[in-house]
């Protein structure tokens, strides 16, 4: 719903539209005003290369602050994506790339910011977020689903998964409620839910298996 | 394909992400931008007890769930097509038995209308869907901006970060927020849409 054309009389509110025509009015004699975003660069918004991608995951894992989660190695990477900074932030116009892991060793997800220019991990953040599942957490939660006893016992001739789902819990009395679980849908092609199985993706191991029409 | 659009007095930047559907970038309107980062980020989806027993708990047991809409789940290309008026861009999302189309539909008269048509039956009937946008605008770029909403029959500025639901007030366009730029006094009107 953009329209420049359309002007606009801003509303009042006190002495915010002074101080905010102030800041950005540059200083007499000072520094030049930043590049605002009008002059950013599209190409930073490109997906990262391959070569990108493993630079990225080199720089984070040479990173002593996440040194355990590397040595370790209980982590999956969940996803890698350009990130692109807005000026007047220092990094704007850098090359970025978001490294998001999921660290089962201590259930953790480190999220970070690696400067693929200057060769440096830029921001971490370790945090209980929960991020969305990989590929390889998807396809180890079928599988585990798959030769559960329970799931077995009720799937019917021409039950499949469906998909998998990231899931979690509502209540504390839920497993999935603070600990990493995905959900795998079972039923036929034709659209019609079966079963519901819960996959616990810390221990390996199916907590839940609920007939669709109770979920 | 390329990634850049230019057409109906737009121009803009697109790329297929791996969680947030198609993500738009670098909106120009008539050489103005507008838009730096539009995207949709998550779409949970919530489900409901299909019979409920006056012996039960009211709370509901599961909570709720969701998967990715980008490059896993991608059915065939993302279409970019001209319409009397427009041009949109637009992607399906299949994950099971959940089915997702994503439209970005620019008009040339300067509306942008973000779209998410949702079907497939789900595990059954009683769910409810909760889509993500995130909207970062920059009208004439980052500076003098402000951003407004409509409260108590006018427009109020909006001083801190917080949580505005749409109440059922608009002005007489079915403006609910806005953001405007003193320097050009344009601004950026937010409709929610139009149900029934």
């Amino acid at each position: 719903m953009a329209s420049s054309k359309k002007a606009v009389k801003p509303a009042k509110a006190g002495k915010a539209a002074p101080k905010a025509a102030a800041k950005a009015a540059p200083k007499a004699g000072g520094r030049r005003p930043p590049v605002d975003v009008t002059k950013s660069d599209p190409t930073l918004f490109d997906p990262l290369t391959p070569g990108e991608v493993a630079d990225a995951l080199r720089t984070l894992t040479e990173d002593r602050r996440v040194s355990q989660m590397a040595k370790v190695g209980r982590y999956r990477v969940i996803c890698t994506e350009p990130l692109v900074v807005k000026p007047p932030h220092w990094m704007a116009g850098h090359r970025l790339a978001r490294v998001v892991c999921y660290d089962y060793a201590t259930d953790r997800t480190v999220d970070a910011c690696v400067d693929l220019d200057a060769g440096v991990v830029a921001h971490l953040e370790l945090t209980k977020s929960q991020p969305m599942l990989s590929r390889d957490e998807e396809a180890l939660a079928v599988s585990l689903a798959m030769v559960d006893e329970r799931v077995r016992a009720k799937l019917v001739l021409g039950d499949m998964p469906l998909s998998t789902m990231h899931y979690w819990g509502r209540t504390a009395n839920d497993l999935a409620f603070a600990r990493r679980s995905a959900a795998v849908v079972f039923g036929r092609t034709d659209g019609h839910a079966s079963l519901v199985a819960v996959v616990d993706l810390l221990d390996n191991a199916v907590t839940h298996v609920v007939p669709a029409e109770l979920w | 394909m390329s990634n850049v659009i230019d057409e109906a007095n737009w121009k803009f930047h697109w790329r297929l992400t791996e969680s947030a559907g198609i993500m738009i970038y670098l909106a120009d309107y008539k050489g103005h931008r507008v838009l730096w980062e539009g995207s949709l980020p998550y779409v949970t989806v919530d489900h409901q007890r299909q019979t409920l027993d006056v012996e039960q708990d009211a709370g509901e047991v599961h909570g709720p769930w969701w998967v990715p809409l980008g490059t896993r789940t991608l059915q065939g290309p993302v279409r970019v097509q001209s319409f009397r008026g427009g041009v949109e861009l637009s992607a399906a999302f299949t994950a099971g038995l959940y089915h997702y189309t994503q439209l970005w539909r620019f008009h040339d008269d300067g509306r942008l209308c973000p779209w998410l048509t949702i079907y497939g039956p789900g595990v059954h009937d009683q769910h409810t869907y909760h889509p993500h946008w995130r909207f970062d605008f920059d009208l004439d770029g980052a500076r003098d901006d402000a951003f407004e909403r409509y409260e108590g029959a006018r427009w109020v500025r909006v001083e801190n970060e917080g949580w505005f639901p749409y109440s059922g007030e608009a002005d007489a366009n079915g403006t609910v927020w806005r953001q405007v730029d003193f320097g050009s006094g344009a601004a950026i009107n937010i409709r929610p849409h139009k149900l029934g």
